[in-house]
């Protein structure tokens, strides 16, 4: 391993035991992955909940934080495990402690609080071809394709080690030759939605599991946020890290993303594929919903203003929920236009600095959930013991005000 | 007679013999295991329902959410972690949550990728295992 003079100091003990450990975790991993390289990376993103960080997470952080780590590099952090209001909810005492143990110990690092896994919408934004350290799949795919930076999927605790060191071995994603088109994929429908994105994400990902999808078809007035959905869906679905979008995203304009070699595989993806796919993302035929989820990955400001106008005025039915997921940069804003208001007139409720996928649902014992992300259909099942049923937002709003 | 001696390359290295836990399946450890116990609770898994716990886990790679180490730290926090594992291609948040274990609570999970995983063939799931260096002998 080539270790620059500042790379011995931190791994000698001269910054501390924390970042000590923090280059032996990265030195280590450089060997495994066969690289004699490190790379300075300008910013990361971190894991932070409880909910998988485990008590073993909670040590870890602890350990460090009382080791006095501090980030040297932007550092910010996903969705909690509580929401902003836990008290709120039924959650047991000794849950919430855990998580409040990682917000201290992550608060005292430096961490940039956040607690969203949209920081590239308002604090955490890479340039193209920067180099960075983010976990977080659905924020590694946005970073990677929509910015044009460099990550890899990053795992929890490697992350930590990026933040405090801001340090990576060269690897994975930081390489030109790994970030070539594989597969293209022909989207054969006009005219996309919404929640078009998340399914053909969602499709996507299933097929090409850890490839480098290249995607024609998608119109270049396309919003960001909804690449958003697409790469959430992919890097759920499947493991994608990186898609090029042709005449959309940084590396596929004006460049060829296959670089001149032919595509391993051509894939389409019609109208009929689209429509399949909403029926097989639903676990049960069942129409009804105890709680509808809208906000993974978290809403941007202008799919809050769609969400909002379509409850304005209307009332969600007392036995039903309605959870809407933000990151606070989103509410802010939205609160000077009303658009919180509105929703909250409606019954429907806010939930700040959490998600639906990594929050202890368990606890609120509901037997089946309605949501237009594919992400949240794809993991709720299995993790959360529900049924699931995929639709648009149009529907899960019907759904609950009926 | 399923007596076999595969290689592999060594990602952390350990002599060990142990009963074999044997999945076709990519295996995601983030909400595919539960810690408390060892017990795979992925019901997409092929293995769902059986323990890792001491088992050489042989899977042929990784899969899903980063926050996939954090579950296999934890795993190994609680002890109830495969003394081995086995892949194709050992992905790095597997790596990563193991190589967190050795260093933070010195258990060590041997672990050993680029195992050919057609030349493991029809490997009877009450095998047993010794692995030697980079040498995986199926008893």
């Amino acid at each position: 391993m080539h270790l620059t003079n500042n790379d011995l100091d931190m791994l000698n003990g001269k910054y501390g035991k924390a970042v000590q450990f923090a280059m032996k975790l990265i030195i280590i991993i450089g060997e495994i992955y066969q690289t004699d390289d490190l790379i300075n990376v300008s910013s990361a993103h971190i894991l932070g909940h409880y909910g998988s960080l485990y008590d073993a997470g909670v040590e870890f952080y602890e350990k460090l934080a009382n080791l006095n780590a501090k980030c040297r590099i932007p550092t910010t952090v996903d969705p909690s495990s509580l929401p902003e209001n836990w008290k709120d909810f039924n959650i047991p005492d000794n849950y919430a402690k855990k998580q409040l143990r990682l917000y201290k110990a992550i608060k005292k690092i430096g961490v940039i609080q956040t607690w969203s896994c949209t920081p590239y919408e308002f604090v955490n934004i890479p340039r193209y071809g920067e180099y960075i350290a983010w976990a977080e799949s659905s924020a590694v795919a946005y970073a990677n394709s929509v910015l044009g930076a460099r990550t890899n999927r990053t795992p929890a605790g490697l992350d930590m080690a990026a933040a405090i060191t801001g340090r990576m071995p060269r690897i994975g994603f930081y390489l030109d030759k790994n970030r070539k088109g594989q597969v293209l994929v022909k989207i054969k429908k006009k005219k996309l939605t919404d929640f078009d994105y998340h399914s053909i994400g969602y499709i996507i990902g299933k097929r090409v599991g850890t490839k480098v999808p290249v995607i024609e078809g998608v119109p270049t007035n396309c919003a960001s946020y909804q690449l958003k959905c697409l790469g959430s869906a992919a890097a759920s679905s499947g493991a994608v890290s990186l898609f090029h979008v042709i005449d959309v995203t940084p590396e596929a304009i004006k460049e060829d993303p296959f670089k001149e070699k032919s595509p391993e595989e051509v894939i389409e993806i019609t109208p009929d594929d689209i429509e399949n796919t909403i029926q097989k993302i639903s676990t049960t035929q069942n129409e009804e919903a105890d709680i509808i989820a809208i906000g993974c990955p978290h809403l941007s400001l202008e799919e809050l203003r769609k969400v909002a106008k379509i409850l304005k005025g209307k009332k969600i039915c007392s036995d039903t929920r309605f959870w809407i997921y933000l990151s606070r940069a989103v509410y802010t804003i939205a609160q000077q236009m009303d658009l919180i208001t509105d929703i909250k007139n409606s019954g429907a409720q806010i939930l700040l600095d959490t998600c639906p996928v990594i929050s202890p649902l368990k606890y609120c014992r509901f037997r089946s959930m309605m949501t237009n992300s594919a992400k949240i259909a794809n993991v709720v099942p299995t993790e959360h013991n529900m049924e699931v049923i995929y639709r648009d937002l149009e529907t899960c709003v019907k759904g609950a005000i009926k | 007679m399923n007596k076999k001696v595969l290689k592999g390359r060594i990602i952390i290295k350990g002599n060990i013999e142990g009963e074999v836990l044997i999945s076709r399946k990519p295996f995601m450890f983030a909400h595919g295991v539960n810690p408390k116990t060892g017990e795979i609770v992925d019901k997409r898994s092929d293995v769902y329902g059986k323990n890792m716990k001491n088992k050489i886990f042989i899977f042929p790679n990784g899969k899903g959410s980063t926050t996939g180490s954090m579950w296999l730290l934890e795993t190994i926090r609680r002890g109830n972690a495969p003394k081995a594992i086995i892949n194709q291609e050992t992905e790095m948040i597997i790596a990563t949550g193991a190589v967190l274990g050795h260093l933070l609570y010195g258990k060590k999970t041997v672990i050993i990728d680029k195992v050919d995983f057609e030349e493991l063939g029809e490997i009877n799931p009450n095998s047993a295992i010794e692995i030697n260096c980079n040498k995986i002998e199926v008893k």
